[in-house]
């Protein structure tokens, strides 16, 4: 990418316009959740599938299957799954919750900041810099660190710490961190589409721990 | 600890030891899950998912209750329910629900909420199905079943009536069963 643009984010106060406040921690317990969810969902609905082809099979005894249902929730086994976690359907799921949120969101911060914040939405830099910004610090408490653009379409945010894989460890950080990714990559569509920009977005986990967004605009 | 002295501690916590942020974001972020699960499944599989997701983070929300109160063992039940509704409730969604209509044996009790954080802005899809069968704010009942588990209590823990349907209050059920051992975790006696 040459004719790179660097940008420090800057500072702006989201807050204190909506006057019921609540602990931090519920909004985090309740995005870590998504993952766990997402797998429990997919599990369902692939099992709803699959025991209808194998009752026409008349082969379904459904050991062969193991419940996820089973599991003792709470522990980490449900993230064991391999074929569960890297399933098609439960990242397009995470995805979707992000997309859903990302709308909604975006709708509330023009709704609620019209005076606040630069509501000025036809550039698409402008765009990314309110994801970078307000919605990142909505959903994450804190701003994405960079925002890079090539200034033809392709844009790249750079998380130092992402909120919630920041504090995962161990060999399976990088499978399991994909979920939460798929989650985020969603927001900034989910933005995107109500700005009524369609783009491809694809997330990074760097070996330092940063997190690499590239947003590449159709 | 006397009911008024919870009210102290707990405003002491929310007021120094809690990072706060506007419910709006968490709120949004519930509705859109809740919307989500009600496409995919029937209600009563909705209110399933939601407690099964409360029950998880009722698990390690109790790590975060000790560490800020630094509150040792109810006395009993009585104790329990007025650390839940005074403290508990208050330290993470900012309300304070009234204990009330205890059972005889002293057992059950309910939460009665006045103000719900997870239900601003909502309204049920207006199929009757939903103001029948779906528990919106069910993830509750889930949290603070997978908190007391935590410290040994065996809860049954529901809604019994919810605004939301069209009820005069939100009220919240909990039923002790038994209280749990304690047990040793496998390979370290």
């Amino acid at each position: 990418m040459s004719n790179q643009l660097h940008q420090t984010v800057v500072e702006t106060d989201v807050d204190n316009d909506f006057e019921k406040q609540i602990n931090v921690s519920c909004l985090e317990y309740l995005l870590m959740e998504l993952g766990p969810l997402a797998l429990r969902i997919t599990d369902k609905l692939e099992k709803y599938s699959s025991s209808s082809t194998r009752e026409s099979n008349g082969s379904g005894n459904g050991n062969d299957n193991k419940q996820v249902d089973d599991f003792h929730y709470g522990g980490v086994e449900l993230f064991q799954n391999e074929s569960l976690v890297s399933n098609e359907i439960n990242n397009q799921m995470l995805d979707n919750f992000g997309f859903q949120i990302g709308k909604i969101l975006i709708e509330q911060l023009i709704f609620l900041k019209n005076d606040g914040i630069s509501t000025k939405m036809d550039e698409i830099l402008d765009i990314m810099k309110i994801i970078a910004r307000d919605v990142w610090k909505m959903i994450y408490q804190k701003q994405i660190d960079n925002l890079r653009t090539n200034h033809r379409g392709t844009f790249v945010l750079i998380d130092n710490s992402h909120r919630l894989i920041s504090s995962m460890y161990g060999p399976d950080k990088h499978r399991i961190s994909g979920l939460y990714l798929n989650f985020s990559c969603g927001v900034i569509k989910g933005v995107l589409n109500q700005s009524a920009f369609k783009a491809n977005v694809e997330a990074d986990l760097k070996s330092d721990g940063s997190v690499h967004y590239t947003i590449v605009v159709i | 600890m006397s009911s008024k002295s919870y009210k102290s501690l707990s405003d002491d916590i929310w007021k120094n030891r809690v990072d706060k942020i506007n419910s709006e974001v968490f709120t949004l972020t519930y509705g859109s899950i809740v919307a989500q699960l009600c496409r995919d499944f029937t209600y009563a599989e909705v209110n399933t998912q939601l407690e099964k997701m409360g029950y998880n983070i009722g698990l390690r929300l109790v790590e975060e209750f000790f560490a800020k109160t630094g509150l040792g063992r109810c006395t009993s039940f009585k104790d329990t329910s007025e650390v839940i509704s005074k403290i508990g409730f208050k330290m993470f969604l900012n309300i304070t629900p009234t204990v009330t209509n205890w059972s005889g044996d002293g057992k059950q009790f309910s939460l009665i909420l006045d103000d719900n954080p997870l239900t601003d802005f909502v309204e049920l899809p207006e199929d009757n199905n939903a103001a029948n069968e779906l528990w919106y704010s069910n993830v509750l009942c889930g949290v603070l079943r997978g908190c007391l588990e935590m410290v040994q209590l065996d809860c049954d823990v529901y809604f019994v009536s919810d605004v939301l349907r069209g009820d005069p209050i939100t009220e919240m059920r909990l039923k002790l069963n038994k209280f749990l051992k304690d047990e040793v975790p496998a390979g370290e006696e």
